[in-house]
């Protein structure tokens, strides 16, 4: 039995309607198939507690996650005021569990993380688990602890997807959905496990340009020091400028160019764009930069961004054991978006031709995501990447083979 | 000492070997990181031409965009003739493609001296209330804008007081200012704003704003212009309907009076048949002499009595005809008629009048044209009318035709003669009750002036029509139409 997932969709402005539009699509989607989880991403005008009620009123004690974003990817277009619902109907051999934590004041990050890690274990006892996706906003800020809190329940190196929420620039917030809760300031998530298969790739199109540089002093995710000079100098230098300038336009430039850590080991890059200019002409960037480790000025174009996309649609494919993922979710950030202009649309048209257009899919714009770089079931060491696209497929795994890895 | 002198040269040698080798070492990193840095400069370059390149495709993809919405905000306010609705078709993803999430438009009332919202995007109704204030305590200012006829913007008052409260009032980090300027009725301005710090506008969107403003300018126009010419239309159709109406009442009113006198004559023809067979009886019987012997002179007068009387009792009888004809008392029969023996039985009769003044007559039926349906009397009554007048009007020896031809499904019958002749003006007159031409003719032969009237009701009544064609000293011909089929 495969994973069935109705998707619907909505570009109406008033919050019944379009909640009610999409529910009508996702059930015909669905079909006679029942869903026993709801997976919900709305643009920030809508995000309001009455679409949740919609949901919930509809499909009762049916838990219900998800978050707001810039832009929500619908199977047919990139929607910058919308709704989308994915109605998700898991076989009764693959197990999951959701939780929802809200961000306090008197925690730390990594306190929060094993909290939520230790929610999502609940009731799971001893059952095969596979994958942990979770969605979190400003937890962020100290990404790297919510995670250890969040392994040092869940498994080292057990799979995760860290989605980072992205903060609407006009409505100024970013909303964790949590059955009939919207909350700010939270992280939710969902452990899956039993007889579940998923392949997932992340990948960014940024190739690196001029001379290794050395990253001489830092801490967390301040970049202080670059080949000994203070960390600013890298973009004064490249595009011939200065500090106050910078200030001004920092958080476009860098995306166009950000810094790329070099993972030997793993053959990638993992970007990391500046967000701010402080004391000394310290950088502080979106995402730790470790103390020791070569970086490279990244450049891209319109075309090797939607290779990336193209290679990690592939990547995903060879990974699926029956060549045919059940369920599609896209996570495309926030920032690809001003390189690729008018053709951000070009992804999603990418993907569906690699992966098929019949498949139900959803997605949303994030301002980054955790996950190992390698893909498929893998046991590897996690990552923040940021300026990526990150495709993951989910399918539940033939009996036949289920049972074979059983034994 | 031997050994030792070939050891230590042997060790000289590997130093000064070493030692090049080294020295050859450097040369090659100096090179490399000389290549490196050659390297880093060129990125350097590639990445400030990229920059540029960024730029342009950025400008360009915006300027895309932007005519792609204005676009469809074109078609979309082109589908609309109504203020209100212009203003709803600008909707909040087309402004937003432009980058600017918040859009308002004022126009100015000037009965009020006020400024009204008439499209809001991205702000609640409290803060509309309360831009819309701060907006008419500062009219001065944005009456200015529009008498300017120019957009403003936060790049070209940029650093002026004037910008920073633009952009607290409108809650807008960047702004532009545009007037919506119509030929006719209120004008107003067109503002567009965004709060997002990520978006850089340009005079490029300035440019955008402005054409946006012009649109709207001239979809009013439209608006108005289509609502002028509906109005217009309206009343006219208005009056149209009014008119008719009393024009349908007066022909009502006429019907009842056409009634009335149809009714009035018929009771009245009644009263007088009465009386007059009276005096005609007591005429005929004083002049048999049955009541003795009655002198010459009184005999003189009692003839004139019975003659006046006859014609009074013809008079009543054509009146009362007529009648019957009008209120549909008289059912015609429908009986085919041959049109050649009914003409010659009619000219036979009239042959003394005709030899009287020597007129000659020509009968001319086509084959086609040979048999028509109608009341056999009435029929001979409209022959021996027409005929009679004919004869009357036509001087000694004139010429008198009667022709009939086939005229679609009716039979026209036309009657010429080389008479007198009818003045144009009285053509149609002469078919009226007691309407008789003022020549000397008429003066010199009595007549009811009903003979004509009495025709056209039976032709009518028939279904056919009658009309005359006539120039003063050139004949007449009097033409009518009778039907071939039941």
């Amino acid at each position: 039995m495969s994973i069935y997932a109705g998707i619907g969709f909505s570009k109406e402005k008033d919050l019944i309607l379009a909640t009610q539009e999409s529910l009508r699509q996702a059930r015909m989607q669905l079909g006679s198939a029942r869903a026993n989880l709801i997976m919900v991403f709305a643009s920030g005008e809508l995000s309001v507690p009455g679409i949740l009620k919609i949901i919930s009123t509809t499909f009762p004690q049916i838990p219900i996650i998800g978050c707001s974003s810039s832009s929500i990817i619908t199977p047919s277009d990139i929607l910058k005021h919308g709704v989308i619902i994915a109605l998700l109907s898991l076989p009764d051999d693959i197990f999951f569990n959701t939780a929802c934590i809200a961000h306090s004041e008197n925690k730390t990050s990594l306190a929060i993380g094993e909290e939520l890690g230790k929610k999502l274990l609940y009731a799971f006892q001893d059952m095969r688990r596979v994958l942990s996706i979770v969605f979190s906003d400003a937890l962020v800020k100290d990404d790297a602890g919510f995670l250890m809190g969040l392994q040092e329940k869940l498994g080292i190196i057990f799979p995760l997807l860290g989605v980072s929420v992205v903060e609407n620039p006009v409505y100024k917030q970013n909303q964790i959905y949590y059955n009939q809760s919207i909350i700010g300031n939270a992280a939710c998530g969902i452990l899956l496990g039993g007889r579940l298969d998923f392949t997932l790739s992340t990948k960014h199109g940024w190739k690196p340009l001029g001379k290794p540089r050395y990253v001489t002093k830092s801490s967390g995710n301040i970049l202080h020091e670059i080949d000994g000079q203070p960390a600013a100098k890298i973009y004064e230098e490249y595009l011939a400028t200065n500090i106050p300038k910078l200030k001004t336009e920092l958080k476009r430039l860098s995306s166009l160019y950000p810094i790329g850590i070099h993972l030997p080991q793993e053959n990638l890059y993992l970007l990391r764009n500046a967000q701010e200019i402080i004391e000394n002409g310290a950088l502080v960037m979106h995402g730790n930069i470790p103390e020791g480790s070569t970086i490279r000025f990244m450049i891209s174009t319109k075309d090797t961004c939607l290779e990336a996309a193209r290679e990690a649609a592939r990547e995903v494919k060879n990974g699926l054991h029956s060549g045919k993922a059940d369920f599609i979710l896209i996570l495309d950030s926030v920032w690809r978006s001003l390189i690729l202009g008018n053709q951000a649309k070009k992804e999603l048209e990418i993907i569906k031709e690699e992966l098929g257009s019949d498949i139900p899919m959803l997605g949303l714009y994030t301002a980054g995501e955790h996950a190992a770089s390698i893909t498929s079931n893998f046991r590897s060491k996690m990552h923040f990447h940021s300026q990526s696209i990150t495709i993951l497929a989910l399918n539940a795994i033939e009996k036949t083979r289920w049972q074979q890895k059983n034994n | 000492m031997l050994i030792l002198a070939i050891i230590m040269a042997l060790l000289v040698t590997a130093a000064l070997f070493l030692y090049a080798k080294v020295q050859s070492q450097r040369q090659d990193i100096n090179k490399l990181q000389h290549s490196l840095q050659e390297m880093d400069e060129q990125a350097k370059l590639i990445v400030r031409t990229d920059i540029e390149l960024n730029k342009t495709q950025e400008e360009l993809d915006k300027k895309v965009t932007g005519l792609y919405a204005l676009q469809r905000i074109s078609r979309a306010i082109s589908t609309t003739l109504e203020d209100h609705q212009i203003f709803k078709m600008v909707e909040a993803n087309h402004l937003e493609e432009l980058g600017f999430e918040k859009t308002l438009v004022f126009l100015y009332d000037e009965k009020q001296a006020a400024f009204g919202p008439y499209l809001h995007r991205n702000y609640s109704e409290e803060e509309l209330k309360d831009i819309t204030v701060k907006v008419n305590q500062d009219k001065d200012f944005y009456l200015g804008l529009i008498h300017s006829q120019k957009s403003i913007s936060s790049i070209s008052l940029k650093g002026t007081d004037k910008i920073n409260e633009i952009n607290r009032i409108f809650k807008s980090i960047y702004t532009i200012m545009s007037p919506i300027l119509p030929k006719e009725g209120s004008r107003g301005f067109l503002f567009a704003g965004t709060e997002d710090p990520e978006i850089s506008p340009n005079e490029g969107d300035t440019e955008f704003i402005t054409i946006l403003a012009n649109q709207l300018s001239a979809a009013l126009d439209n608006s108005r212009l289509f609502e002028k010419t509906w109005r217009a239309q309206h009343d006219l159709e208005r009056k149209v309907e009014e008119r008719t109406r009393e024009l349908r009442s007066l022909l009502e009113e006429v019907k009842v009076i056409s009634k009335r006198k149809t009714d009035f004559i018929s009771s009245v023809s009644h009263e007088l048949r009465t009386p007059l067979t009276s005096i005609k009886g007591y005429a005929s019987i004083l002049l048999a002499g049955k009541l003795g012997n009655v002198p010459e002179e009184i005999k003189e007068r009692l003839e004139k009595i019975n003659r006046h009387s006859d014609e009074l009792t013809h008079m009543v009888n054509d009146l009362l005809d007529i009648s019957r004809i009008e209120s549909g008392k008289i059912a015609m029969k429908q009986e085919a008629q041959d049109l050649s023996s009914l003409i010659k039985i009619v000219i036979d009769l009239l042959s003394v009048q005709l030899k009287d003044k020597d007129i000659t007559t020509s009968i001319d039926i086509k084959p086609e044209a040979s048999t028509v349906i109608a009341d056999r009397s009435q029929l001979e009554r409209v022959f021996i009318n027409i005929l009679g007048n004919a004869i009357k009007f036509t001087p000694a020896k004139g010429k008198i035709s009667v022709s009939a031809k086939k005229s679609q499904d009716m039979v026209q019958v036309d009657i010429s003669d080389t008479g007198c002749g009818i003045p144009a003006g009285e053509q149609e007159k002469i078919f009226d009750e007691f309407y008789r031409i003022d020549n000397p003719i008429n003066e010199s032969v009595k007549g009811t002036g009903l003979g004509l009237a009495l025709v056209k009701h039976i032709v009518e009544a028939h279904g056919g029509k009658i009309w005359a064609k006539s120039s003063p000293g050139a004949g007449s011909t009097f033409s009518f139409t009778l039907p071939q089929k039941n």
